[in-house]
């Protein structure tokens, strides 16, 4: 988690594609930035490559229904490349809430929920399937291993 | 979602009783009446086909993630005590019933109603906080920049945590029941069941049972997730035809059975698959009742 641990900048970098798809999708009002703002906020991590390193993008305030068009933005491995499907460790930074990842788009399919500042080295191992997330409402009906 | 300046749990767990807790053991069962896993909710709705399935004895349920989210609770609270602050939680308003996707919708009346979104959550009300509350609360990163890296936080004279009274209570309680590697295995046969399965061939014939029954009523998908995967029930507005296409999608599921053919399709999978873990999956499950247990005697302290 150390790469994580420390303080992230604040700078916003949405890449276009996020815009877009953020645009088209008035339900969500998630900001993909480079690390967490501050403790207070709902945020959630998924990193490039596992035990939470490499490139990193960081997503607050709600779920993305679909990752499609997001890419890992802070400096290192894989900068640049695709989120969806694609990230091979996920850190939930939110003391407040759980956040849960899903196999397929909209919320659907397999899914792991991480209990608040749970973090997972290898997500879903050999697979990289992650869609869709989202904090709190959506992880009722999925697996709590931590 | 809203953010949560304060986490949300029942004020009925918060004094010690976890009357709706539904998970079979009491504080004082002997540990040797425990259940092979985890507790769980003793009967999970037939369309819970997530914590049906036999990986789920492993997982925490809700009500045990209440549990712990108390007790970690009652530790913030000592731990803000300690700086001469209060820390009340807020009452957690009752959440809304979520739907089981994991075989995509299932339920006619939210078809009707939502089509493939998700039905609207309640806003949980924001806690208000003092500045002094927010710092020994959230430690560094309350402050939001990362000027902070090498700042000792103080509050009269006291050293804050790092990560806060919450965060630090959060982790330290987690520290010595976390099992990361046994977390990876349960998650990969959830995955990896989940995926197997659709190539089954009593799915895979089920599938197609389902997609004709679509067709007849105009609507072409080769899987339910493809349906739920459809981009344009994924943004603007609920249509009309959105609504139409779920509630045949559910109708169809209905009439073919499909839901019950996947879910045993699965189950024998996993059942496999954790044979080929069990030794793993134990370590899991007996960490995840020590944790409980602790939480459960945190909160009869408090």
């Amino acid at each position: 988690m150390k790469s994580t641990r420390k303080a992230l900048s604040l700078a916003l970098a949405v890449p276009a594609a996020a815009v877009a798809v953020l645009g088209m999708a008035p339900m969500a009002h998630a900001e993909a930035r480079e690390g967490c703002p501050t403790w207070e906020n709902d945020c959630a991590l998924f990193y490039y490559n596992s035990s939470m390193e490499g490139s990193h993008t960081a997503f607050t305030a709600d779920g993305v229904s679909n990752l499609a068009g997001y890419t890992f933005l802070s400096s290192g491995a894989g900068k640049g490349q695709a989120v969806k499907n694609n990230a091979a460790s996920f850190w939930n930074a939110s003391p407040d809430s759980i956040a849960t990842v899903f196999f397929n788009s909209n919320y659907g399919g397999a899914c792991d929920t991480f209990a608040p500042m749970a973090a997972t080295d290898r997500l879903a191992k050999t697979y990289n399937e992650n869609a869709s997330f989202d904090f709190d409402r959506n992880g009722t009906n999925c697996y709590k291993w931590n | 979602m809203r953010r949560l300046a304060i986490p949300v749990l029942s004020l009925s767990l918060l004094v010690g009783c976890a009357s709706h807790e539904p998970s079979a053991q009491t504080p004082s069962a002997p540990s040797s009446a425990a259940p092979e896993a985890s507790p769980n909710p003793s009967s999970p709705g037939k369309n819970s086909y997530t914590f049906r399935l036999p990986i789920a004895v492993y997982s925490y349920s809700d009500a045990d993630y209440e549990v712990i989210r108390s007790a970690e609770q009652i530790l913030t609270r000592d731990c803000m005590k300690d700086f001469g602050l209060t820390y009340r939680p807020t009452k957690n308003p009752t959440p809304t019933a979520a739907q089981d996707r994991r075989y995509g919708i299932t339920d006619m009346d939210g078809a009707a109603r939502y089509g493939y979104r998700m039905p609207p959550q309640q806003d949980t009300p924001e806690a208000k906080l003092t500045k002094d509350q927010i710092k020994v609360l959230y430690g560094k990163r309350s402050l939001g920049a990362d000027s902070t890296k090498n700042l000792k936080l103080e509050y009269q004279g006291k050293k804050i945590p790092d990560d806060g009274c919450l965060g630090s209570a959060i982790l330290g309680f987690r520290k010595p029941y976390e099992d990361k590697a046994g977390a990876e295995v349960a998650s990969r046969i959830s995955t990896a069941s989940y995926e197997s399965s659709q190539k089954v061939p009593e799915v895979r014939s089920v599938f197609e049972k389902w997609s004709s029954c679509m067709k007849q009523k105009r609507y072409d998908y080769a899987s339910p997730m493809d349906a739920l995967e459809t981009p344009s029930f994924l943004q603007g507005k609920v249509s009309a035809n959105e609504k139409k296409t779920a509630v045949a999608d559910v109708s169809c599921k209905e009439r073919t059975g499909l839901l019950e053919v996947w879910f045993d399709a699965e189950s024998a999978i996993q059942k496999e698959m954790i044979k080929t873990d069990a030794k793993a999956l134990k370590k899991l499950g007996e960490l995840h009742r020590k944790k409980l247990s602790a939480a459960r005697k945190i909160l009869a302290d408090a």
